[in-house]
């Protein structure tokens, strides 16, 4: 691992030095900014992420994370990955995505570990629908720096039956990256990310 | 005072002050906070987290304190979803729960401040829940609700204390602090006992002898320096009585209530309060992080945020769940075990006062048992 932070044998025994690690690489990339984009393509797969930016997309890579896989197969992986990004793949960036029986330190580490290995890729994102509004802040300091999922210009208040939902406005989830010491951009359609005031 | 000085009081084992209280809360780095508290917390604990198996009755949702933060109350018997429980059917919950052979150790009772139900609804409630378990605790009834039965009721707190600990009652519950500064109380709770009521309440029935735990809630318009003056005041009883045995921060949910406008708090938030208050609270031996207020993620986070407990198996949460918790109404003993383990600690299920019920192997062979599905 880049870091030299071994995971391996206790996962959890580093989890604060795992995170720092992760949040300074994270800073290196991206300053103090964190991004949202209230659309984005995310491939599944390899030929879909080359298709994609054959066409002109954005390469962003879903990488899904199951409760079986362990910390040496996940840093495999990655490796993995990360020798392909340095072999010319084009990525922009990756999205870390647990599948429903993983645990939140668990998504957190393996954020953490996916911008740790892949120093190649620019940004590591965050899908609100996956993780959730909260579970998604606290990986924004374990090495995510970018916010992806539903998120809208308007929503009506969670009373009745629109109570529960996990619909974000922008003002709210430029809100969650300022909580998380970020400041807010917003990938617009046209031209570079622009720093984002409610 | 910087986070260093601050970190040199912890490790000497300083009370810290409200000027620290109030830079924690301010500290932009988490990770540092949480490494704080958790050094803290491996301290007292160990590689520990406790649970407990338990079951959760709201007798009556019927309340005239009209709580701006509350998604559970109605006012009215016309109103939807306004229901008493008559005493057979809050008794048949436990014994639907026993006859599934469901070792539950702890039933913990609250509701709304019904002015309809007479005082003795509640003494015979619990008598019933012993009569069918001899040996459950029963944790019940708020601070809130005692000093509202003092009122109907024209009783001093300490013969309603009496009263139903006779009946069985063993401990009291932490809720219904919310934020003591009057400022806050008066917005969002005007109807509640104030903060003194409160804090009498469980000084009384510490004397008497009754452990009890404690609250806050965050998330709404507290700033702040009011949540340090809150771990404050706590702290300082505790000092007094040594009678609370556990902290449970308590997350706003603002799904379904007269605050649906207010943002919940985020995760971060959640993470930070958890930490400053095993830091400042260094008097109360336990920090829960009460999976129902938190979800279950942030929860099993919380762990290395300061809290050593998960509180229990629950079933049957209503309060939380009407104002928009997402996590289910009950977890498995397995899955809470599973939850502790996969955050590299050790579980241990704990009864009510924080006796080791089973840990080890014993709590592996016992940790399934049938009926307590989610």
């Amino acid at each position: 691992m880049n870091s030299g932070v071994a995971t391996a044998a206790r996962p959890f025994a580093d989890l604060f030095a795992l995170g720092r690690a992760a949040q300074a690489a994270s800073r290196a990339a991206s300053g103090d900014r964190g991004f949202f984009a209230c659309s984005a393509f995310v491939a599944t797969s390899l030929p879909m992420l080359t298709e994609a930016t054959g066409r002109g997309l954005r390469g962003l890579l879903r990488l899904s994370l199951t409760a079986e896989e362990t910390v040496p197969q996940q840093e495999r992986r990655l490796a993995q990955l990360a020798a392909q990004v340095r072999d010319g793949l084009a990525l922009d960036g990756v999205v870390p995505t647990p599948e429903d029986d993983c645990l939140g330190l668990a998504t957190l580490l393996f954020v953490a570990r996916c911008r740790l290995t892949l120093t190649g890729v620019p940004h590591v994102l965050v899908d609100l629908d996956r993780l959730g509004p909260k579970l998604g802040q606290l990986a924004l300091g374990f090495g995510a720096d970018e916010l992806c999922g539903t998120i809208v210009e308007k929503r009506a208040l969670r009373l009745g039956d629109n109570a529960g939902s996990r619909v974000l406005t922008r003002a709210e989830a430029a809100q969650l990256l300022r909580g998380a010491g970020l400041r807010a951009f917003e990938r617009v359609a046209s031209g570079g990310p622009q720093e984002f005031t409610p | 005072m910087t986070f260093g000085a601050i970190s040199e009081k912890v490790s000497a084992g300083l009370p810290l002050s409200f000027d620290d209280g109030v830079a924690l809360f301010r500290e932009p780095d988490l990770l540092k906070l949480g490494a704080l508290a958790n050094q803290v917390r491996g301290q007292r604990h160990g590689d520990r987290t406790t649970f407990n198996r338990n079951l959760h009755i709201n007798p009556t949702n019927l309340c005239v304190a009209g709580c701006k933060l509350c998604s559970f109350s109605r006012h009215s018997p016309e109103q939807p979803g306004a229901y008493t429980l008559s005493l057979s059917q809050a008794w048949d919950k436990l014994k639907a729960r026993l006859d599934a052979g469901d070792p539950v150790t702890e039933v913990h009772v609250v509701g709304g401040l019904n002015e309809a139900l007479p005082f003795d609804y509640y003494v015979e409630l619990l008598a019933g829940l012993k009569r069918l378990q001899p040996a459950l605790h029963i944790k019940a009834f708020s601070a809130v609700e005692i000093f509202h039965f003092h009122k109907l009721f024209q009783l001093a707190v300490r013969e309603v204390l009496q009263r139903l600990m006779a009946a069985g009652l063993g401990s009291l519950p932490g809720g219904g602090a919310e934020i003591f500064a009057s400022r806050v109380r008066q917005r969002i709770c005007p109807n509640k006992c104030n903060a003194e009521e409160w804090l009498q309440v469980h000084r009384t029935a510490h004397q008497m002898g009754l452990r009890s735990n404690c609250t806050m809630l965050y998330g709404t318009i507290e700033t702040v320096e009011e949540r340090v003056d809150h771990l404050l005041r706590l702290r300082a009883l505790q000092d007094e009585t040594h009678g609370f045995q556990s902290f449970i921060p308590l997350a706003f949910h603002p799904d379904n209530n007269a605050l649906a406008h207010l943002p919940a708090p985020s995760a971060v938030d959640d993470l930070r309060v958890c930490a400053v208050a095993r830091l400042v609270l260094h008097n109360i031996p336990h920090i829960k992080a009460y999976w129902i207020s938190l979800g279950i993620k942030t929860a099993q986070t919380a762990q290395w945020f300061g809290a050593d407990d998960l509180d229990g198996t629950v079933q049957e949460e209503k309060i939380y769940h009407l104002a928009g918790s997402e996590t289910p109404q009950a977890l498995a003993p397995a899955e809470i075990v599973r939850l502790i383990r996969a955050a590299g600690r050790t579980p241990v299920e704990r009864d009510t006062l924080y006796n080791v019920v089973a840990q080890g192997e014993e709590l592996r062979a016992g940790a399934s048992p049938a009926g307590a599905q989610p």
